[in-house]
């Protein structure tokens, strides 16, 4: 996906991109790990 | 998710050794924290695996016996284990087979036929429980390979670039467990299935079907991304598992990309031998699928299961010669993916009679 951008947009942009991407899937698993452990729904896994 | 948590808990300090603790002290100190994680999991694991660790090293490397007398005398251990266990854990639900048994005994085979073909000769005790009590690979793989892992650990590089790709593959990893496999596929789709009018039974029961297929594929997924990730933070390259399997245009082609570690063990070891043997590949695709349809649970659906993969590949050796267009090719995509929902209903079920009746309704039969 870097590569992708990097190459489609200006390189400070792309990293920007980069660096919300992460933030979101961080925020998200977070959330879900709390969702999780509150019984919101169930893990199914090991 | 306890697991999940507790692979990731024993891991940082692993990594931190790893990274602190001159070169000498790294192996031990590995083989330290995974044999404290297997013991706290569960210390009859311990016992029996480290029991198959020293038993296979000091038969293979010590015994005064005949080299092939030797690899029998391992083989048939090994395999007695994996099978009484399988068996046992299918008769009674409450025994538990040994943390990673199955991973761990693939690869002592692995090790002992690769010692008799001499790709692995005076191995020291130390590198052989490190190639063992692996934290990353231990639980649910991949079934990474000895030489390479012994060359990883010769050239190991620990730099930023390794560290970087293992969070992100970590991440990647976690996010394919619990946003994926849990948020939207358990949760979210489940619930929109459930909901779906019951005069929509058909797409109930497909996207149902589809559903638990994708689950499991994520879930597998991030698994071994959280372990690779991990590896490459401890400085191994371990070989990946997964290599966008549902883009494959034909059976043959997906079990190259589904579960690449065990599929290209049983190539290997099952496969070639017996098509090379008797000069019959179909012979050697059979015994191979259904030797990799009971390694997950020996029953009767998983050998049905692995008979339809074989069937796959059958069609896919059929049409092997007609031309390939991007028609073609797409419709070989959608064709693959339906083909192993369909077939992975059989195991979704458990029993023959509930998959059997979703089969009726998913092929319009009263």
């Amino acid at each position: 996906m870097y590569k992708f951008l990097i190459t489609h947009l200006p390189k400070s942009l792309a990293n920007i991109m980069i660096a919300l991407w992460y933030f979101f899937l961080i925020v998200f698993n977070i959330y879900c790990g709390v969702a999780v452990s509150q019984g919101e729904f169930q893990y199914v896994g090991w | 998710m306890k697991l999940l948590i507790e692979v990731i808990l024993f891991a940082i300090p692993m990594v931190l050794l790893a990274w602190t603790l001159p070169r000498t002290y790294v192996l031990p100190s590995q083989i330290i924290i995974t044999g404290l994680f297997i013991a706290y999991q569960s210390p009859l694991s311990f016992v029996i695996l480290t029991s198959i660790t020293l038993g296979n090293y000091y038969l293979l490397h010590k015994a005064v016996l005949q080299k092939s007398i030797k690899i029998a005398i391992s083989l048939c251990i090994l395999i007695l284990l994996i099978v009484s266990a399988k068996i046992l854990f299918t008769i009674h639900d409450h025994w538990i087979i040994p943390l990673g048994m199955s991973y761990y005994i693939f690869r002592n085979i692995h090790y002992t036929i690769e010692s008799y073909n001499g790709r692995i000769q005076n191995e020291s005790l130390l590198s052989y429980f490190a190639y063992n009590f692996f934290l990353p690979v231990l639980i649910i793989g991949p079934i990474n390979r000895y030489p390479e892992f012994i060359r990883d650990w010769e050239r190991r590089r620990m730099n930023s670039e390794y560290f970087s790709l293992g969070l992100q593959r970590i991440l990647f990893g976690v996010s394919k467990i619990l946003i994926i496999g849990n948020y939207l596929l358990s949760s979210k789709s489940i619930a929109f299935i459930t909901n779906l009018d019951e005069n929509y039974l058909w797409l109930k029961a497909y996207l149902e079907t589809v559903t638990l297929v994708l689950n499991a594929y994520f879930q597998f997924a991030g698994y071994s991304d959280i372990a690779i990730g991990i590896a490459l933070l401890l400085g191994f390259r371990i070989m990946e598992n997964f290599n966008f399997p549902f883009l494959a245009s034909n059976m043959q082609e997906f079990w190259m990309k589904y579960h690449m570690s065990l599929s290209a063990f049983c190539r290997d070891y099952i496969y070639t031998p017996i098509a090379a043997h008797y000069r019959k590949p179909m012979l050697g695709v059979v015994i191979t699928m259904i030797i990799i349809g009971l390694w997950h649970e020996i029953t009767m659906p998983f050998l049905l299961w692995g008979l339809l993969q074989a069937f796959g590949i059958y069609l896919a050796f059929l049409f092997k010669d007609s031309p390939t267009s991007w028609v073609s090719r797409n419709l070989g995509r959608i064709f693959v993916f339906n083909y192993f929902c369909l077939s992975c209903v059989i195991i979704d079920y458990q029993e023959l009679g509930k998959a059997l009746e979703v089969y009726k309704i998913l092929f319009f039969i009263n």
